[in-house]
């Protein structure tokens, strides 16, 4: 079961449409993202509201706001390899059972929820920084996990004949011709990913890793729906521009792929 | 039985059928031929209200297609198209079913229809239990002729039918489609790119470019085509040849009776050829062996003639 | 044949972690730190019973290398030491809980990573051999069948999750058949809004835009954030309109989480039932139209049949996903077994925190499965694939 519907990529083709040509949306994107963690006080001044909670108002909204970004950023930085590298290992030895074992339990696991992923992560690491780490690092694998393999098997059986026959090592076949046809796949299983753990990221709050899910979960145990606005518009907004970001880097390679890679 | 007169439909600024005059003769198997792009698949679909006309008029049985309800037109008018469209979702048998079911026949007379359709294709009745997906490309083709014929249609439309099959099915799909039209004198309206297809089915030819017909005839008449005309660039020079498959070598064979033997006929080392061959494989055969006498075997293959090169070609001028 | 490195690698870390890591962990109560124990001072004899399955597990996926058939005594093998691990730590826990009624013996690593060993071993065995030989069935069937009759026979009782199951009974009952409603009610509300939204826009282009535009985002706003934002209306418009207010409309409570999981089934549930119905083969349509079926009779017979099947998985997708999503109400006071999560969270208590998520996460693997069967025989049989 694939997470990205057709609709999903005819609803980024009109996002790009309508967001013109380019960098347009992510760099909007951007642009509102910096100003809501450094001047949210602008909005609410706007709105009329203030956070009564003393509490987190102490913690900058932008120290939480990289606080998150740090918890994304290292959760994928071992993720996206680590899967990356399972995807290809599967494929290139399919034989020895690795793909059939990979795929079954990488299609169970992508059942599993992400929030019961990081509550149990909490008996066996503690709380903290630690447990949401390494449940966002594992959980984030999976969609890379599967897009590396589908985007492998999904590469022309002509390509790789033809470059076989003009007499490439298997390893050559691999670098310069399956994994560039590949990447837009490869890439959408990134973007997926990242996306995935933003949204893991906020609810790191609760077990104690702080980020922009801090403001949103006091704001709703203390009924201070301003202070929920404060993390709920950032976090919003970072998944946002994470997803156009690396929808743009997809569609890079998808024309450098020649524009064939359909792919999943 | 179908007319076209003066049908216009246009696209934006491409005029794709401009100011179409055409009559079909009932039981009449007419080709429409042309590059692609050139209307003909657009003139097709105007006859089932697939296409409404700008302006113009197509007319069934004499009277306007407009006069009819699109859909009750339709159940009336076999359509064979080249992407075949069954239904994957039902099987073999429901799929023939359709039109028949939609007319309302009962149960009985439409399981005995299915299976007569399928007979009529070359297929076992018993194939009515299998899903599409299961079927070779000539054999989804055939279920779609099946399918299209299933209500008894006076009227098959055939949009590059045999299109997407290969090339030895293909001649095999249409040898079999001949002996069905043999026998059930639809009036039929068949579009087409290629040129040796047109020859084999066609009655008659008509030759399309940028929406107009440009030639309407029958395929023998295109043999004087000139060749500097754009009907005999497209049609090529080996039409002359092409058009020999229409005629078997029994039309044409000159028969040796038991008295005959040894003088004029071939000898015994002669390449033989079969009497249900055409012309254009017997002269394919002279033309390999380097020989402009064949021996002609019927079905037992026993000789029962003789065939020559003057024979196949006719008489012809010495050099001008 | 040849060597199964995936089973022998397997097999192997799974023996070393069971030799050398906690294999069970003792806690005098529920929220004081572990202490670990070994596998042998866990088991005793018993632990022969794991380093053997183990070990007979690596033998053989290198032996089957040179010797065809070994490949049904594996996976025997593998599947009985997977099945005697769960009734060996219930009678272990028995032991070392030494009849104190608060201590809980819970799963260390080393249990953990012999399980996964032996389930990598079990699983590669099982694939080559076919799907209806004896030794596969009663493999795969003894680890279900052994838990359930050491939990009927009272062996796991002194496990800490049964332990906390036992001392939560009927909140766990109550909070479960919460969870259920929310999650699968507000995913059948979003099917009942979903589908006809999806034919909607198939049918009006000047819609595609905007809603293909709201399905993508709204998959890409987290949650917790979707929700956050949610509550603030919903307040509003509890507090200005009364009536609503009395019927649950507020900033707490089941109104925002129903609300929130129910938009999260309704746009991909939409856009699939819109992708659905334009996937569907033109030239099958423009068949069906040119038989003369009318536009009712195409879209009854052909187009619907035929993008069922993805409509279907789509509606698949958004009930898994709410199974886990619902676990968020509990930050609203939603209720559900998120409670669970969130109390345990607060009280530091892991056994409360287990309990929530692995039942939640049993919810959705449940709920993904018993639909793929369902939605099976909706599937007509022309069209269907293997894979649901």
């Amino acid at each position: 079961m694939n997470r990205e519907s057709a609709v999903e990529r005819a609803g980024g083709r009109a996002l790009r449409r309508e967001g013109g040509p380019g960098w347009l949306v992510p760099a909007l994107l951007l642009g509102i993202l910096v100003l809501s963690v450094l001047r949210f006080d602008l909005l609410e001044t706007v709105l009329g509201i203030r956070p009564r909670g003393l509490l987190v108002s102490r913690i900058p909204l932008w120290e939480l706001a990289l606080q998150h970004l740090g918890l994304v950023a290292a959760s994928s930085a071992v993720a996206v390899p680590l899967a990356l590298a399972l995807g290809i290992a599967a494929v290139r030895f399919s034989g020895s059972g690795l793909r059939a074992l990979l795929v079954a339990a990488g299609s169970a696991a992508e059942t599993f929820p992400s929030a019961a992923v990081l509550a149990l992560a909490v008996p066996l690491a503690g709380f903290g920084f630690a447990p949401t780490f390494l449940a966002l690092s594992l959980y984030g694998m999976l969609p890379v996990l599967h897009n590396t393999i589908a985007g492998l098997e999904g590469v022309p059986e002509a390509a790789v004949d033809a470059a076989r026959g003009m007499g490439m090592k298997p390893r050559q076949v691999l670098a310069r011709v399956q994994l560039p046809l590949a990447l837009p796949v490869i890439l959408a299983g990134v973007r997926t990913s990242v996306v995935i753990n933003t949204a893991a990221a906020t609810l790191g709050a609760a077990m104690g890793a702080g980020g922009l899910g801090l403001p949103i979960i006091s704001g709703i145990r203390s009924f201070d729906t301003a202070l929920i606005l404060r993390g709920a518009i950032p976090s919003a907004l970072l998944a946002l521009f994470g997803d156009a970001t690396l929808r743009r880097l997809e569609d890079r390679a998808r024309r450098a792929a020649g524009g064939t890679s359909g792919g999943t | 039985m179908i007319r076209f007169r003066n049908v216009v439909k246009s696209y934006g600024p491409v005029r794709a059928v401009d100011g179409v005059d055409l009559g079909i003769d009932p039981g009449e198997l007419c080709v429409l031929i042309g590059p692609s792009g050139c209307g003909k698949s657009t003139l097709l679909r105007t006859v089932n209200r697939m296409v409404e006309p700008d302006s113009g008029e197509v007319f069934v049985d004499g009277r306007p297609v407009r006069a009819h309800p699109p859909e009750g037109l339709r159940r009336r008018i076999g359509y064979v198209i080249q992407s075949v469209g069954l239904f994957p979702h039902m099987t073999v048998g429901d799929n023939v079913a359709v039109v028949p079911r939609l007319l309302g026949m009962d149960k009985t007379a439409l399981s005995r229809r299915v299976g007569e359709m399928l007979e009529l294709v070359g297929l076992a009745p018993s194939w009515s239990a299998r899903w599409p997906r299961e079927l070779s490309g000539g054999e989804a083709q055939r279920v779609g002729v099946a399918r299209a014929l299933a209500a008894d249609p006076p009227i098959l439309l055939m949009d590059e039918p045999f299109g997407s099959v290969d090339p030895l099915t293909r001649v095999r799909l249409q040898r079999e489609f001949l002996a069905i039209q043999r026998r059930l004198h639809k009036t039929v309206l068949f579009v087409t790119h290629d040129v040796e297809e047109a020859i084999r089915l066609a009655d008659r030819i008509a030759v399309m470019r940028s929406g107009r017909i440009l030639r309407h005839a029958g395929p023998e008449e295109f043999v004087a085509s000139d060749a500097e005309s754009f009907v005999g660039e497209f049609l090529g020079l080996e039409y002359g040849v092409e058009i020999l498959s229409r005629r078997s070598v029994r039309e044409v064979l000159r028969p040796v009776g038991p008295e005959e033997s040894g003088g004029e006929g071939p000898g015994d080392g002669a390449p033989a050829v079969r009497a249900d061959a055409s012309l254009k494989e017997a002269l394919g055969l002279m033309a390999a062996r380097k020989v402009e006498c064949l021996a002609v075997h019927g079905t037992d293959g026993r000789r029962i003639g003789a065939l020559r090169m003057e024979d196949v070609l006719g008489t012809w001028k010495a050099c001008p | 044949m040849s060597v199964d490195w995936i089973t022998l690698a397997g097999a192997a870390g799974g023996f070393l972690s069971a030799a050398l890591l906690p294999f069970l962990s003792l806690r005098p109560n529920r929220i004081l730190e572990g202490v670990p124990r070994g596998l042998l001072e866990s088991l005793g004899p018993g632990a022969g019973i794991v380093l053997g399955a183990l070990s007979a597990a690596g033998v053989l996926a290198v032996l089957r290398g040179r010797r065809p058939g070994l490949d049904a005594p594996g996976a025997l093998l593998s599947g009985a030491g997977l099945a005697a691990l769960l009734p060996l730590a219930g009678a272990a826990a028995g032991r070392l809980a030494g009849g104190s009624p608060v201590a809980r013996v819970s799963a260390g690593s080393g249990l953990w990573l012999a399980a996964a060993g032996l389930g990598v071993a079990l699983f590669s065995f099982t694939r080559r051999l076919p799907s209806r030989s004896p030794a596969r069935i009663a493999s795969l069937l003894a680890v279900p069948a052994s838990a359930a009759a050491a939990g009927l026979a009272g062996l796991l009782d002194d496990l800490s999750l049964v332990r906390e199951l036992a001392a939560r009974g009927s909140t766990f009952a109550a909070e479960l058949a919460r969870h259920l409603t929310l999650a699968g009610g507000s995913a059948a509300l979003g099917a009942g809004i979903g589908i006809p939204l999806g034919l909607a826009m198939y049918r009006r282009p000047r819609w595609r835009g905007a809603i293909s535009v709201a399905v993508s985002a709204a998959q890409v706003v987290p949650t917790l954030s979707l929700l956050g934002l949610l509550i603030v209306p919903m307040a509003a418009l509890g507090a200005a309109v009364p009536v609503l207010g009395r019927l649950g409309v507020r900033g707490v409570g089941w109104a925002p989480a129903f609300t929130v999981l129910s938009l999260y089934a309704l746009l991909p549930i939409a856009g699939n039932t819109f992708a659905a119905l334009g996937a569907v083969d033109p030239g099958i349509l423009d068949a069906a139209r040119g038989m003369g079926m009318s536009r009712r009779q195409v879209f009854l017979r052909v187009q619907a049949p035929l993008a069922l099947p993805v409509i279907l998985a789509g509606i698949r997708t958004a009930f898994t996903a709410n199974m886990g999503n619902a676990i968020l109400a509990a930050l609203v006071g939603g209720g559900g077994l998120g409670t669970l999560v969130f109390l345990g969270l607060a009280q530091a208590a892991p056994d409360l925190i287990l309990l929530g998520a692995l039942s939640t996460a049993a919810l959705a693997l449940a709920a993904d499965r018993v639909l793929a069967l369902a939605f099976r025989g909706a599937v007509p049989r022309g069209i269907r694939t293997e894979d649901s």
